[in-house]
């Protein structure tokens, strides 16, 4: 039951209705893939964007298909939004180089050529981040080269 | 048809409720034919979509019904919704809402059954917001007075008392009422107390304790205790015994109760609305309803209006149930006649709105979707000059009338309350009142 209705207020993007839903689910089903790259974006939307990075890696590790395979359109997936938020609305960020890392991670989910951009980009600021290095290596695993993104 | 899902299959086809599932993901995975027809959706157009993508209305986001149902587990039931169709015109609906699970009792989607209430449908071309409130539809005089009222009123979780002859829209009211509440987004639960026995009222009520009378195999929960949170709606409530009255006097006055059978006491901060269509002022000189009780629910008192008082919402009226039949016949071509108008304007309506909307959607299938003369409305009302020239003449023919309504319809009951314009328990309380049986 926690599913649905952690799904109703992700996809009504009230995310912070939604993060202690899935973090129950998950509690319940730790290798739940859905519940796992939804808590991704709502923890970002929260605020907690070091527990979003951390859950994000760990999935990218384990398989990157789970965010990879994403069809935005099929799953109503807010990432496009919250990019365009992003890059229009002038959305103001601590660490600039967290900005490149929300980048990353949302366009991950829709254009992964954008995220592995995005990623190099944060990698730059933060060059002994295992994590990213980590990331980067998994997506171009998948099978994606590096491109310029059509965003910027 | 051999298997138990293509008897479900054909249940649903068949069925005039609207019924549409969606799974976890809140995606349409089933729309029936009469939920196509209410919203304006195609299969192809509504299957696989999100639901609030497609079927707007005023409850989408977290107001949403079927969240409601799942964050409460448990069903909700007569919630009143307006949805949107596909053309744009809004429809007053109640929903009723369930969760779907699977063998292993895994939610698995919901499940959203819903009518059509008070039966009108506003074509927004036609009609302007300030023809209706909360899905009553008029705008006479009486009836502004009346939303005014319901506005102030709905607020306060006060009991309400609702008054008005038969067919006048008492349930409707009651709907507007707990729209308006705080209690809008709780359990709504309704009880016509007249087709119930002493006993069985009592138990649906308040709830029985397992082995309280025979056949009480388990414990029950009353709709009081179901109300709990919300409203309860006591339709009838002149027909309750005094042994119930008292009952209710106190969980009124103290929101305290028992089970029958049980002697542990129950608190319940459901709010009361009740409805009659009876003179309590004369049952209580007959020794027949406690005058305690009448005080207390006729603190605040909303009369409906009789739609023979009401004047221009004769024609309002007429106006809206004909889109409505032309939408439930297919008949999308039908109208009325002036002779016809005439005939609808002079009459009395003793059955009021609902007798008026049976009356239409009779006559439009008389004349088979043309147009609607004098001579396809029902007998009663081309007879309505007669009819009206002694006011007398209804209240002492009653019992004629419904002596020859059910031999017209050959005793079925469903055709002769359609007959009289009156709902079936209408018809059962008249029939209870003039002592008929079945034989």
């Amino acid at each position: 039951m926690s599913e649905m209705i952690g799904n109703f207020f992700f996809l009504n993007h009230s995310f912070k209705l939604a993060v202690p839903i899935l973090e129950k689910v998950i509690a319940e089903h730790p290798t739940h893939p859905k519940a796992r790259k939804k808590l991704v974006i709502a923890y970002v939307e929260t605020g907690r964007l070091r527990d979003a990075y951390a859950l994000y890696s760990d999935i990218i590790a384990e398989d990157p298909s789970i965010i990879t395979s994403t069809n935005p359109d099929e799953e109503d997936c807010p990432c496009p939004v919250l990019i365009e938020n992003i890059l229009e609305s002038g959305r103001t960020f601590d660490d600039p180089a967290n900005r490149c890392l929300v980048l990353a991670i949302y366009s991950s989910y829709c254009c992964l050529a954008d995220a592995l951009v995005y990623f190099t980009r944060y990698l730059q600021s933060y060059p002994n981040d295992q994590r990213a290095t980590a990331v980067i290596q998994q997506l171009t695993k998948a099978g994606v080269n590096h491109a310029i993104p059509q965003s910027e | 048809m051999n298997t138990s899902a293509d008897h479900i299959q054909a249940v649903l086809e068949s069925i005039n409720e609207g019924v549409f599932t969606v799974d976890k993901n809140w995606k349409i995975t089933y729309m029936n034919p009469a939920a196509r027809e209410m919203t304006g959706f195609q299969m192809n157009e509504s299957i696989g979509k999100f639901c609030q993508g497609l079927l707007h209305t005023n409850r989408c986001g977290e107001n949403c019904p079927l969240l409601q149902t799942l964050q409460e587990d448990r069903a909700l039931r007569d919630m009143p919704v307006t949805i949107t169709r596909r053309d744009g015109h809004t429809l007053p609906v109640l929903v009723n809402t369930a969760v779907l699970k699977d063998s292993d009792g895994d939610t698995t989607g919901g499940v959203v059954v819903f009518r059509v209430a008070g039966g009108h449908y506003l074509n927004a071309d036609e009609f302007s917001t300030e023809d209706q409130f909360e899905g009553i539809y008029g705008r006479d005089r009486s009836m502004v007075e009346l939303y005014e009222m319901i506005q102030q009123v709905a607020p306060l979780s006060i009991t309400v008392l609702i008054t008005g002859e038969s067919g006048t829209g008492k349930e409707l009211v009651a709907n507007a009422i707990v729209a308006q509440s705080e209690q809008r987004n709780g359990p709504f639960v309704k009880v016509n107390c007249s087709v119930l026995s002493e006993s069985l009222l009592e138990s649906e009520l308040f709830g029985h304790a397992k082995g309280a009378f025979t056949g009480a195999i388990a414990d029950h929960a009353g709709r009081f205790e179901r109300a709990h949170g919300g409203t309860i709606f006591l339709d009838e409530i002149g027909e309750a015994s005094l042994n119930v009255q008292l009952k209710l006097l106190r969980v009124i006055q103290e929101g305290e109760y028992e089970r029958v059978g049980d002697t542990q006491t129950r608190k319940t901060d459901a709010r009361v609305l009740a409805a009659t269509n009876q003179d309590f002022k004369k049952l209580i000189k007959e020794g027949r309803f406690r005058e305690d009780l009448y005080y207390r629910l006729s603190a605040v008192r909303l009369e409906l209006p009789p739609l023979r008082n009401r004047g221009g919402d004769i024609l309002l009226l007429t106006q809206l149930f004909i889109e409505k039949a032309k939408l439930k016949t297919g008949y999308s071509e039908a109208s009325l006649s002036d002779d016809a108008y005439d005939r609808l304007i002079n009459y009395s309506w003793p059955g009021n709105v609902r007798e008026l909307e049976n009356a239409i959607e009779y006559s439009l299938i008389r004349a088979r979707g043309g147009l609607v003369t004098a001579g396809h409305l029902p007998r009663e009302i081309q007879d309505s000059t007669l009819i009206t020239k002694s006011s007398d003449v209804s209240n002492l023919s009653e019992e004629s009338r419904l002596l020859k309504a059910l031999q017209d319809a050959n005793w079925n009951r469903s055709r002769a309350s359609q007959l009289l314009g009156v709902s079936r328990t209408t018809l059962w309380r008249l029939m209870k009142k003039h002592q008929f049986k079945w034989t």
